[in-house]
């Protein structure tokens, strides 16, 4: 799967903690991550393969799943996508300054949902910001989206296990307000 | 990212989740590394950054160095003891190490010693692929190249032990993709500790002089061929067999897509798969190939290994076809893709069937739908980013036309918009070598970019030499006390931190450090530093953003009331220009040096308030400033549609006003109006096609051409009627030449009348034509632009003497004047025009005779001063009682006035010391009246003192019936005049609009102050009354003009700082409290002042 968003949301972050949890439940997992620029507002994004052990080279085979921690980023990454990738994507835009300063006009979020859910299966939109405000710890909002996608039988990877991985990759005094993030995006996507 | 806890282990342990530069650290800590140097560069900075933290635990030896070459050099020096020591730096920190590393080679190294560089095939943060397995090969040293995580830990590990055995440093070189990948690893156990390090004096083994650096060469072949023997063992050569005589040889990362690819299609080839890149492995080359006929060789970037299987086949005698990049079927550039390297092995061994990249993809956008497209998301510098203000200020101060180089480092966006700052950019530290030799070659100042971490790494040589040639160039060095974009290591300079004696130490006199917080300090140093000569140094001063653990301060707040608004916006008259980004950058940079804007600054600036017409001053002072003649003209179009009238007649309100003044000479606002008009070009001017009524204007002076512009542009088909043959009225025919160029007069008229303004001459109201004939052919309203073009007729014994005129009809038609003593009656503009008139045409004097005191005279201080200069005799406080002469007039009989009633009309009650003086020809410029005689105006429409009685917007009595400039009040300036006809067209559009919505007003009310109040400050302006700037002097007068007031247009804080934190958009702009860290640039930088640190 890949993970989408805008550097410093956590993108990277939250693609190792699934990582992790395949590890710990003995699924094979490789993980790519687009580093550099990322930490200058630059977009990210991380592709998790699980079921195979090879470091492979950029590919331009369409994923089976699609992370998006920002809309806009959503949208960029959409031409690549398949029908049947499905989409978790958190409700959340972040306009570039190239924006403003180029005067471009951004789509808005709702005409980008509508967008994704006209030419994907299957979209689950979560406000894994408002969760995360919810929680009270920034930076969450992967963590939400992480509990969304395990909802999903199609993973290959065991709810607990991904759930532990979050819990043994944050400071203590977060381990429980992540655990909850974790667990309302789960529940979210199941409504 | 976290470390697993038991990352530093003794005992075996795992399995991990680890990234390519975590597993070569674990690989080193198994082999008990003792010493580690580094130098942070993507994608290799992980592995100084994990050492970094493990070192405590483990009693390592970690340093960030200030350099690769430095890093390479701490790490032999470790190994040459006999410790085992690791470097690790990107691949261009091998090209900055390769001076001492194509040495160590002959000397050999006693422990083992590691040279970990990363390698960034696609160039993803990196300005070159380069492929330095070829610098492996030309230096001698054994190279190996991991396929994933577990295998670098493997390497890692053998690697140190190759090293002892051969006496080599052993390259290691991942790729960006294996470095941040991540895989699982299971972790080996620690070796034993080692013992202690000792220094062994070996002279012949270690002083590369020629006399043993050839037998050491000799020794570096028999360690070559040591490494070689290595490569048998398991871990750097991999055969699979398979089937068929066609085989893959694949090296690096992508050895997994080779596998990827064959299961896919279903092959068993065989394939070997090599670690080892130097020495080759030629016996397993060569048992490899000889069972062959084909084989493709997978590998990035070069054909490397490609070319060494071919040349070693052909040297074997092996009949072997090698395949790949030379004959196009691998690429060459930037990462292999699992799509490229199926569809090479399936060319290869003649497979049909789909390709991998043929997976379905989702439909793109129907065709009903909107596209919608996500604007790019470039790297930008973080909000609250020091250098941002850096840049900033420095763009204002430098300008466009200035080179300048940027270098290496999270400052490198500074080239990126808005600030364009960078024009060429090479490699560490190159800035300032080539910024100097720049300036040496174009004559110009040039100006370099550097950061703390990069000066130090290399900056330091350049400076030294540009100081020894006393280059002209100005250095900027961005000192934000860290290493930031390849995740803030600590950099020597905040170690220090004394970088401004460095720099003072290496011979710079002209050197400062400022803190860029303080935008003015800033602001004021770089100004310095460009006007000197010379090297100059500027610290720009200001820790990383991402650096402070503390709170940020919190954001500014925006006052709505100031920001996107100015007076004239409230006032109604938006002027719709968009000020450029140099000119907001200029404005910026002005509030910067002058510090907050106060409470009592005016909105509008004061010479914009003062302009009849209303004309945004800063908008085209502040264009010319920067060299945007269209946008000025615009500015100035956009309010007058005779603009030469503006620049060479106007009174000039203006300048009075101007608070650039401050008791030295005003902007010479007027002279730059004049430079605009001569330059030919006119602005462009949009009417649209002219369907609406048709209206008449009786006049076709300024005030009635004026008004006929502006009903084009609000829709209406205006005829002109004028008594004279030629449009124009008394400035085209009673102003002297001297005074108004008729040139640039012509155009301007042509201009109005290309609008599609029908124009007739030779019709005069009473006689060609009457106002219910005009009505009657079908105009829908009437404008009475008469002008007052009767000259006053003076009550004055003698006055009917020949030789005595009137001053207009003087003016029209000048008689010959040679030789004569002129005499002129008045006090006014019209007097000094006939003084000074005949003056040029050869009179032998001419006096100016005015019963009022010289400050209360009307005429333009200057104008004043002008024909005084030229030879003007002015005699305020006097009046003629008498004149006399037998038939022509001879004398007149002067007296001092010592009693005066201002009324209006002016007169004097009593009169002393009165004298003669002999006069040739006098003229009387005594006033003028309206001629309304036999104009057949409804009684409703003429006053007493035969003006015409209309509101402030002409609107008469009458509802179809207006009337505008000096008809209505009486003799007054050519731009009042010509606001009058603008104001009049609003109300007539209005009268006749009915529903319709009407555009509002496009001139100001009128206000109190008409005629000229003598300034001391506009006497003898700098430049003459018809003088024309030349673009440089234009340019150098224009940047002294302050831009006061607020902009209603500004986008200053979008378009000139690029901070993510501002969001802009419609109107007023906002700010994202949640990426702010209050570090004030948009504060000082607004225009308007409409930010503010809050309590």
């Amino acid at each position: 799967m890949w993970l989408v968003g805008v550097g410093g949301q956590g993108v990277v972050s939250a693609a190792q903690t699934l990582a992790e949890g395949a590890l710990r439940a003995s699924v094979p997992v490789v993980v790519t991550e687009m580093h550099g620029m990322a930490q200058r507002g630059g977009a990210v994004e991380a592709r998790v393969r699980l079921g195979s052990e090879h470091l492979c080279g950029p590919t331009q085979r369409p994923p089976e799943f699609v992370v998006a921690l920002e809309l806009l980023e959503a949208l960029r990454v959409l031409p690549h996508l398949a029908r049947y990738t499905r989409a978790i994507v958190d409700r959340h835009i972040s306009p570039p300054p190239s924006a403003s300063l180029r005067r471009l006009a951004v789509p808005s979020a709702a005409a980008i949902e509508s967008e994704l859910r006209q030419r994907l299966t299957e979209v689950a939109a979560v406000d894994a910001h408002a969760v995360a405000r919810e929680v009270g710890i920034a930076g969450v909002a992967g963590v939400v989206l992480l509990g969304a996608l395990c909802r999903h039988a199609a993973l290959g990877v065991p709810t607990d296990a991904v759930r532990a991985a979050v819990g043994d990759r944050c400071p203590e005094a977060h381990r429980a307000g992540n655990l909850r993030a974790f667990d309302m995006g789960a529940s979210w996507a199941a409504r | 990212m976290a470390l697993p806890r038991d990352f530093c282990a003794d005992a075996p342990t795992g399995p991990w989740l680890l990234s390519g530069n975590e597993a070569i650290v674990r690989g080193g800590v198994e082999a008990r590394v003792q010493v580690v140097s580094g130098y942070p560069g993507t994608p290799a900075s992980e592995i100084g950054d994990t050492f970094a933290r493990i070192r405590a635990e483990l009693g390592i030896d970690f340093e960030y160095a200030v350099n690769e070459k430095v890093a390479l050099e701490s790490a032999f020096a470790a190994a040459l003891c006999g410790a085992r020591s690791l470097c690790s730096f990107k691949h261009l920190g091998l090209n900055a190490a390769a001076d001492p590393l194509s040495t160590i080679p002959y000397l050999g190294v006693r422990g083992g010693m590691v040279i970990v560089a990363a390698a960034d095939p696609g160039c993803q943060t990196s300005p070159n692929e380069q492929d330095h397995r070829y610098l492996a090969q030309m230096l001698g040293l054994p190279a190996l190249e991991p396929a994933d995580p577990a295998e670098a830990l493997q390497l890692t590990r053998a690697a140190f032990d190759l090293s002892e055995a051969c006496q080599l440093p052993v390259l290691l070189r991942p790729t960006a993709r294996l470095c941040h990948g991540r895989a699982k690893v299971v972790a080996g156990a620690r070796l034993p500790t080692r013992s202690p390090t000792a220094f062994v004096r070996d002279p012949g083994g270690l002083l590369p002089v020629p006399q043993h650096a050839r037998a050491m060469r000799e020794r570096l072949t028999q360690r070559l061929a040591l490494a070689e023997a290595w490569w048998d063992k398991s871990g750097f050569v991999r055969a699979t067999p398979g089937d068929g005589r066609i085989g893959v040889i694949a090296a690096g990362v992508p050895r997994n897509a080779v596998h990827l690819a064959l299961d896919h299609l279903r092959q068993t080839v065989p394939v070997l798969e090599l670690a080892a890149l130097h020495p080759l492995p030629t016996a397993a080359l060569a048992s490899f190939a000889w069972a062959l006929d084909e084989v493709l060789v997978v590998e990035e970037l070069s054909p490397y290994l490609e070319d060494a299987v071919a040349a070693l086949a052909q040297r074997l005698g092996v009949r072997i076809r090698v395949r790949g990049k030379r004959d196009g079927l691998v690429p060459w550039t930037g990462e292999l893709t699992t799509e490229a390297v199926d569809d090479a092995l399936r060319s290869v061994l003649a497979l049909a069937g789909p390709a991998l990249g043929s997976a379905s993809r989702a439909p793109g956008p129907a065709a009903d739908r909107p596209s919608l497209v996500a604007p790019a998301r470039p790297p930008v510098l973080c909000a609250g980013c020091p250098h941002r203000a850096s840049f900033h200020a420095a763009t204002a101060v430098f300008g466009a036309g200035t080179v300048v180089v940027n270098d290496i480092g999270c400052y490198t966006l500074g080239a990126l918009p808005p600030h364009g700052a960078g024009d060429v950019l090479l490699a560490m530290g190159s800035s300032i070598p080539l910024a100097a030799t720049l300036a040496r070659t174009t004559g110009q100042r040039t100006v370099a970019f550097i950061g703390d971490s990069t000066f130090l790494h290399a900056g330091m040589p350049g400076l030294l030499q540009a100081v020894e040639r006393a280059d002209e160039v100005v250095v900027v060095v961005l000192d934000n006390h860290t290493t930031a974009m390849t995740g803030l290591q600590p950099s020597a300079a905040a170690r220090t931190r004394n970088l401004l004696a460095i720099v003072r130490a290496l011979g710079v006199d002209q050197a400062a450090e400022v803190d860029v917080r303080d935008g003015r300090a800033l602001t004021l140093a770089l100004h310095a530093a460009r006007r000197q000569s010379g090297v100059s140094v500027v610290i720009a001063a200001g820790p990383c953003a991402r650096l402070s653990a503390a709170r940020p301060a919190p954001a500014p707040t925006l006052d709505p009331d100031r920001c996107h608004t100015c007076g004239m916006r409230e006032a109604g008259l938006p002027c719709g220009l968009a000020p450029s980004p140099t000119v907001q950058r200029r404005a910026a940079t002005l509030r910067t040096i002058a510090g907050a804007i106060g409470a009592d600054q005016p909105r509008t600036s004061p010479c914009s308030t003062a302009c009849p017409l209303g004309i945004c001053v800063p908008a085209y002072v502040g264009a010319i400033a920067a060299g945007e003649l269209d946008r000025a003209l615009q500015a100035v179009g956009a309010r007058a549609a005779l603009p030469s009238l503006c620049a060479h007649l106007c009174h000039r309100p203006c300048e009075a006003v101007c608070a650039a003044s401050q008791g030295r000479a005003p902007v010479a606002i007027n002279a730059l109006k004049r430079y605009l008009t001569e330059t030919g070009a006119r602005a462009t001017v949009v009417s649209p096609a002219p369907m609406g009524p048709s209206v008449a204007i009786v006049g076709a002076g300024p005030a009635g051409l004026a008004c006929a512009a502006e009903l084009v542009r609000r829709g209406y088909r205006p005829a002109l009627y004028d008594a004279r043959e030629r449009p124009g009225g008394m400035v085209a025919h009673a102003v002297p030449a001297a005074r108004m160029p008729r040139a640039v007069l012509e155009r301007d008229i042509a201009a109005v009348l290309d609008l599609g303004v029908r124009f007739f001459g030779g019709v005069r109201l009473g006689r060609e034509v009457t106002l219910d004939g005009l009505r009657a052919q079908g105009h829908a309203a009437v404008v009475l632009a008469l002008g007052a073009r009767l000259s006053a007729v003076p009550a004055v014994h003698g006055a009917d003497l020949a030789g005595v005129d009137l001053a207009l009809p003087f003016l029209s038609a000048v008689p010959d004047v040679a030789g004569q003593r002129v005499l002129v009656v008045g006090g006014g503009d019209v007097a000094l025009d006939v003084a000074r008139e005949s003056l040029r045409r050869g009179a032998a004097t001419a006096t100016v005779v005015c019963p009022e005191p010289r400050e209360d005279m009307s005429a333009a201080p200057d104008a004043l001063a002008l024909g005084e200069a030229e030879g003007v005799v002015v005699r305020a406080g006097c009046a003629v009682v008498r004149l006399e002469g037998p038939g022509a007039v001879h004398r007149a009989v002067v007296g001092s006035v010592v009693g005066l009633d201002r009324g209006p009309p002016l007169r004097w009650t009593a009169l002393a010391n009165e004298t003669a003086a002999l006069a040739d020809r006098v003229v009387f410029a005594i006033g003028q009246r309206v001629d309304t005689a036999d104009c057949g105006l409804p009684q409703v429409v003429v006053g007493t003192d035969g003006r015409l009685l209309a509101d402030t917007h002409g609107r008469t009595g009458l509802a179809w019936l207006f009337a505008a400039g000096d008809a209505v009040t009486g003799p007054s300036t050519v731009t009042q005049a010509m606001a009058s006809g603008v104001r009049t067209a609003w109300a007539l559009d209005v009268a006749l609009a009915g529903d319709r919505p009407v555009d509002p007003c496009r001139a100001p009310l009128p206000q109190g102050q008409t005629r000229h109040r003598p300034s001391p400050i506009a006497v003898l302006p700098r430049f003459g009354e018809i003088d024309v700037p030349t673009a440089a002097e234009a340019a150098t007068e224009a940047e002294r003009c302050r831009l006061c007031g607020l902009c209603a247009n500004c986008t200053a804080c979008v378009d000139l700082l690029g901070c993510p934190a501002i969001v802009g958009g419609e109107g007023v702009p906002s700010l994202r409290g949640d990426l702010c860290n209050g570090c004030g640039l948009c504060v000082h930088a607004c225009v308007n002042g409409a930010l503010a640190v809050p309590p």
